[in-house]
């Protein structure tokens, strides 16, 4: 009675609870908040326990690597699920404290979060209740790759297949949609982090030296790359030489990088073969006719569309502002939550 | 090559496109075959006819990998796609947004205010008056502070707004005074109505002197002097009487110059084996007797007939109407009596 009351007053929103970005989007008012899932912890006094937020969001992410040791920089999702749920919580009640900035009563917002498709019921209910405790009055839960596809705009409502493929920071979905629901769907562990962590290993071994993993970061940004490109791009950095153990700098090119690539890589491209395989062949024929649909950060990878269209023979695009669809998608959804009843929401 | 061409300013999406496919010599098909599209989108494209292609992603990401395929900056061609005045065919219906009430909307917060302000004031009322009505039973119980210190006396007035007036004289410093005044007879107490200080021909207003033996009751007066509680039956006196009876010369306050505390003609005489409460209400609506009377205590009201009486343990009671035994027992239902006396 007193959250419907108080829910007067609070907005919907719509959570991309990522493990690189969370993304929530409030109903009427569009994106209001994007902000890296870190949280920095910092312990008070001996006791185990004494622990408060010391800062969450980017703020917390320019510390990741480098805290004293009172202070602990946490990514509480891990391959796109919650893997800390206190800290998931508290960051979750910031965020929804951030975006409605200010209130006279305390936000009991509807929410939708959207999931992976390949989680399970246990990762699920973890996501719902942390949502709960973070002061949701409601928790709807959506699949991430129909998010995506909604936000991609794609006419998911249409008796035709479209495939979509949403690489993100900690998981890569692949579905094909037809008629407001999921026709078939996968989910891969493999998505930005797997990336970072393949140029680190790839640095460790070619060069002897160790990079953390906000440089590699770097590295896939500025020069990372998916297809063998005509023109080679090269970037400097610095880690500690595991040999002499003092910080050296050196040169790395897209083509190392390239090739530090090609495993997750071929994970996701082996997992959009599966999907492919899977789907009935009406849907393909829709799919083979119109193409797929990249969304995610993963998407900004340069070339990735090339090498999806070389490997698959199918025409490939990319979204427009791949990063937000999923939460995009997720609050065109609360939009019409109205009209549309539930059908598109996942089951727990 | 770029896409700045003079001449493009007036073209379309498509147009460019195709003389930059001309530009490279290439044709539908090849492009078609690099793109992995139909053919027929490739021309769909080029014709600016984008009703075949199902939805406005779909046809960005077309123009997009098109434009990179030529080498031009794609960014571009999707900007000249989205200034054609065609609109891209929407397939998920644009929804009105019904706008969401939030707390920091200024009616809101204005009507919250409202709400609080008026809480507040309820609150203040509602306060206020439970504090009157709790003056209101004090005043009932007719607990005053001393008004006029005597050597001899102090006599302690009651002015209230109902018309009952208890006086309370209390023997003050000397025990002599005391038990001077104790030896007052009872029956001058009850006696026939003395009016003093006014001529009014009818007791309009009724002193009631509840006394019970041994004790000060219906109420928490302070520290009777132990002399006048031993010594005396009648420690309180109604005023008039003292006055009337010229027995002492003690100052008497009156409250008011309409006092006409007079004692009803008739009297009533309790004598509670048990714990009992009683309420007993005389003819003008006055209580003459409201409280919880304990185990072994006389009480002796005086009053104006019909009494209305109500005992709550009628077994635990004796009593005396006009020195007259009376019997609550028939009228009691489960222990409780209520009854009018002296009809």
């Amino acid at each position: 009675m007193l959250s419907k009351f108080l829910g007067l007053f609070s907005n919907d929103l719509s959570i991309d609870l990522g493990t690189a970005n969370t993304l929530i989007y409030m109903r009427g008012k569009g994106i209001v908040l994007n902000e890296p899932s870190v949280v920095a912890i910092r312990k008070d006094g001996n006791t185990i326990n004494a622990k408060s937020i010391r800062a969450v969001g980017a703020e917390a992410k320019r510390m990741l690597g480098r805290t004293p040791g009172h202070i602990q920089a946490i990514r509480p999702l891990k391959d796109g699920v919650i893997a800390d749920f206190v800290i998931t919580e508290k960051m979750l009640q910031y965020f929804i404290h951030a975006v409605h900035g200010g209130t006279f009563f305390k936000p009991s917002p509807r929410v939708l979060v959207c999931v992976p498709c390949g989680s399970t019921q246990v990762e699920r209910r973890a996501i719902r209740e942390s949502a709960l405790g973070a002061g949701a009055r409601k928790v709807h839960l959506m699949e991430e790759p129909m998010a995506a596809a909604i936000g991609a705009g794609m006419p998911v409502s249409d008796a035709k297949g479209s495939m979509v493929l949403d690489i993100g920071g900690g998981t890569t979905e692949v579905a094909v949609i037809s008629l407001n629901g999921i026709v078939y769907s996968d989910s891969v562990r493999i998505g930005g982090d797997r990336f970072d962590e393949a140029i680190i290993n790839y640095v460790r071994r070619n060069y002897g030296t160790l990079i953390g993993e906000a440089t590699a970061e770097q590295i896939k940004h500025k020069i990372g790359c998916a297809y063998p490109a005509n023109e080679i791009r090269e970037i400097e950095v610095r880690g500690r030489n595991l040999a002499e153990g003092i910080p050296r700098s050196f040169t790395l090119n897209s083509n190392e990088i390239l090739e530090a690539l090609q495993e997750p890589l071929t994970g996701i491209v082996d997992a959009v073969k599966r999907a492919l395989e899977k789907t009935p062949p009406e849907l393909g024929s829709d799919v083979a006719e119109r193409g797929m649909v990249l969304t995610g950060g993963g998407a900004l990878l340069t070339d990735i569309d090339r090498l999806m269209m070389e490997e698959t023979g199918l025409p490939v695009i990319i979204a427009e502002d791949p990063l937000t669809c999923v939460a995009r998608g997720g609050g065109r959804y609360l939009e019409m939550i109205d009209d549309y009843g539930d059908d598109i929401l996942a089951v727990e | 090559m770029t896409a700045t061409e003079p001449t493009e300013g007036q073209l379309k999406a498509g147009a460019v496109l195709r003389q930059l496919r001309d530009k490279k010599n290439l044709s539908v098909q090849e492009v078609a075959g690099q793109m992995r599209l139909d053919p027929k989108i490739i021309e769909a494209l080029e014709a600016d006819n984008y009703r075949v292609i199902p939805a406005d992603t779909y046809i960005r990401g077309y123009l997009r990998n098109y434009a990179k395929l030529l080498g031009v900056n794609s960014d571009e061609i999707i900007a000249l796609y989205q200034s054609e005045a065609l609109a891209p065919p929407e397939i998920i219906p644009d929804v009105k947004h019904s706008t969401q009430v939030s707390s920091s909307d200024k009616p809101v917060k204005a009507f919250t205010y409202l709400i609080t302000f008026i809480l507040g004031l309820l609150l203040l009322i509602w306060w206020r008056q439970s504090d009157f009505s709790l003056i209101n039973t004090f005043r009932v119980a007719a607990v005053q502070e001393p008004v006029v210190k005597q050597p001899a006396v102090e006599t302690i007035s009651t002015p209230t707004d109902t018309t009952t007036e208890i006086l309370d004289t209390i023997p003050a410093n000397s025990a002599a005074t005391g038990v001077e005044m104790a030896p007052l007879p009872p029956e001058l107490t009850s006696a026939a109505p003395v009016v003093s200080g006014t001529d009014s021909p009818l007791p309009t207003e009724v002193a009631v002197v509840a006394e019970p033996v041994g004790e000060v009751t219906a109420s928490d007066t302070p520290a009777v002097p132990a002399a006048a509680v031993m010594a005396s039956e009648t420690p309180v006196v109604p005023a008039a009487a003292v006055t009337a009876s010229e027995t002492t010369a003690v100052p008497v306050v009156q409250t008011g110059s309409d006092m006409s505390a007079v004692p009803g003609p008739d009297t009533i005489y309790l004598k509670l084996n048990a714990d009992c409460w009683i309420e007993i209400i005389d003819r003008f609506n006055n209580q003459v007797y409201q409280d919880l009377a304990r185990t072994g205590e006389e009480i002796r009201l005086t009053g104006t007939a019909p009494f209305q009486v109500e005992l709550g343990n009628a077994q635990g009671v004796i009593l005396e109407f006009n020195n007259k035994p009376f019997d609550p027992a028939p009228v009691t239902t489960r222990g409780i009596a209520r009854f009018t006396l002296g009809d």
